[in-house]
């Protein structure tokens, strides 16, 4: 046997599906596993078109960015992990790998079971906590001074305990991929706008000034407002949150020719982590200044590096110990072809 | 004032639940699931009996849509306002007939606001 036969019969039997694809993400080449276990991904097919209708492109999007993510081609074929190989070959292709991990659908369903429970069971305790924190806030002025301190603290982290409990939530049901974007072709000056504008006041009590600044003619891109909404309204509130009275925060948007551009930036604190990059996955806050402000913050950046990715867009951001913070966003203008640019990464 | 008729198995929730609609004017009746919720409708007096039903999402023994389709069914004119840690839950088919949906962590004047919407707005007998 020659060597090239000795890496077929390998190939043919290795029990997890293999994919090579080529730089344009069209699958070139399966192997005998391959076959059976998921028959729709054919070769010259690239990933999207194959595995797009059966799962939805945003799932194809997170296997291209190096999550292993687990699913079913077909009720009658077993829930396959996939995996795209990160350390790539020289010429830009991609090796995707998928196996049987006897997982069944039904366990898959008891874990959306689970975060709809979990969701009950930690909101209804809230509820009474905060119901009650605020009947008391509203006879305050017959409590003795701790009292209505007493009570304003306890009222003040019930809420903070909620946001982190929606934040949870979400997270999770980002990973299980239940948390869908509505994308559509908007002006995102409109959302830019608006987003500080509403925020102002808020930033402005607490001696801090924010800044606009917003190229003529943005273009128009692919989103989901009420995501990209979020996703500003979380950055400005982070540098609201985390810095002291008299920092300057920025709000800029600018376009190139592939991405519209925003940052947001202050010239506060900077966050205290090594590498930045532990800022979108750590639950650490960082610095504190002061526990009003800093509802469910902890987990805050991660979430948003999800929604931006849910984008097909990038959040990076620049900052230091003392040095002030700049997080800059990217949406492509071109959202089917950014597709193309996802690449294995370090998650 | 109205008279609310509140369907909840946790008895903290029922607790603040009454607690702020007594603060707001309100008289209160509480069921602590489905089926007490129903028996206690059914015996209602003509023209005493609640005008508004806070039905919670979750409960053991006849639950909420169960007593949700009952009164539409039985054609009872009650306002059914649904109580619900679920967000989205306004979205999916078995609650499509409730007259109302508020989300826990409960917004109180939200709350109000709703009671006193759908009692107004209801035939008079």
């Amino acid at each position: 046997m020659t060597r090239s036969d000795h890496l077929e019969t390998t190939l043919n039997h290795v029990p997890s599906a293999l994919f090579l694809l080529d730089p344009d993400r069209v699958i070139v080449h399966r192997n005998r596993a391959a076959e059976k276990l998921a028959p729709p991904l054919k070769v010259g097919m690239d990933l999207w078109t194959a595995l797009g209708p059966i799962t939805g492109e945003e799932k194809v999007d997170r296997i291209m960015r190096g999550e292993r993510l687990l699913f079913q081609i077909a009720p009658d074929l077993p829930v396959l992990e996939w995996m795209i190989a990160v350390d790539r070959p020289p010429d830009g292709s991609l090796v995707l790998m998928a196996w049987d991990t006897m997982i069944t659908d039904e366990i898959l369903q008891r874990r959306t079971t689970f975060v709809v429970g979990a969701s009950h069971e930690l909101r209804s305790p809230l509820t009474a906590l905060l119901g009650f924190s605020e009947i008391l806030e509203l006879e305050i002025d017959s409590l003795t001074p701790q009292q209505a301190e007493a009570v304003t603290v306890i009222r003040r982290n019930s809420q903070h305990l909620q946001s982190m409990v929606d934040d949870i939530i979400d997270l999770s049901k980002n990973s299980f991929g239940d948390l869908s974007l509505e994308l559509e072709t908007i002006d995102p000056t409109v959302i830019i706008e608006g987003v500080p504008r509403s925020m102002r006041p808020r930033i402005e009590a607490r001696q801090q000034t924010l800044t606009v600044d917003i190229s003529d003619s943005l273009p128009p891109i692919m989103a989901d407002p009420r995501r990209l909404r979020q996703i500003i309204t979380n950055l400005i509130q982070n540098a609201h949150a985390h810095n002291p009275p008299g920092t300057a925060i920025e709000v800029s948007a600018t376009a190139s020719s592939k991405d519209l551009i925003i940052r947001v930036a202050d010239d506060g604190d900077g966050l205290a982590f090594d590498d930045p990059e532990d800022a979108f996955t750590s639950f650490r806050r960082g610095s504190t200044t002061d526990d009003a402000l800093i509802a469910g913050s902890g987990i805050g950046l991660a979430i948003i590096r999800r929604m931006v990715e849910l984008h097909r867009g990038t959040v990076t951001v620049e900052t230091g110990p003392g040095e002030g913070s700049t997080f800059e966003v990217r949406l492509p203008r071109d959202y089917d072809q950014a597709k193309f640019w996802i690449v294995p990464g370090n998650l | 004032m109205s008279r609310v008729l509140i369907a909840e198995d946790s008895p903290s929730i029922r607790l603040l639940l009454t607690r702020r609609l007594e603060m707001a004017g309100h008289v209160v009746a509480e069921a602590r699931d489905g089926a007490e919720a129903l028996a206690m409708l059914e015996s209602a007096p003509d023209d005493g009996g609640p005008e508004i039903l806070l039905l919670d999402a979750m409960m053991p023994n006849t639950d909420g849509p169960t007593v949700l389709r009952h009164i539409k069914q039985a054609d009872w004119k009650i306002p059914v306002l649904v109580v619900s840690a679920v967000a989205g839950l306004s979205r999916s088919e078995e609650w499509q007939e409730a007259d109302g949906h508020v989300s826990k962590p409960i917004d109180f004047e939200y709350l109000l606001d709703r009671i006193e919407v759908l009692t107004s707005a209801r035939p008079q007998p």
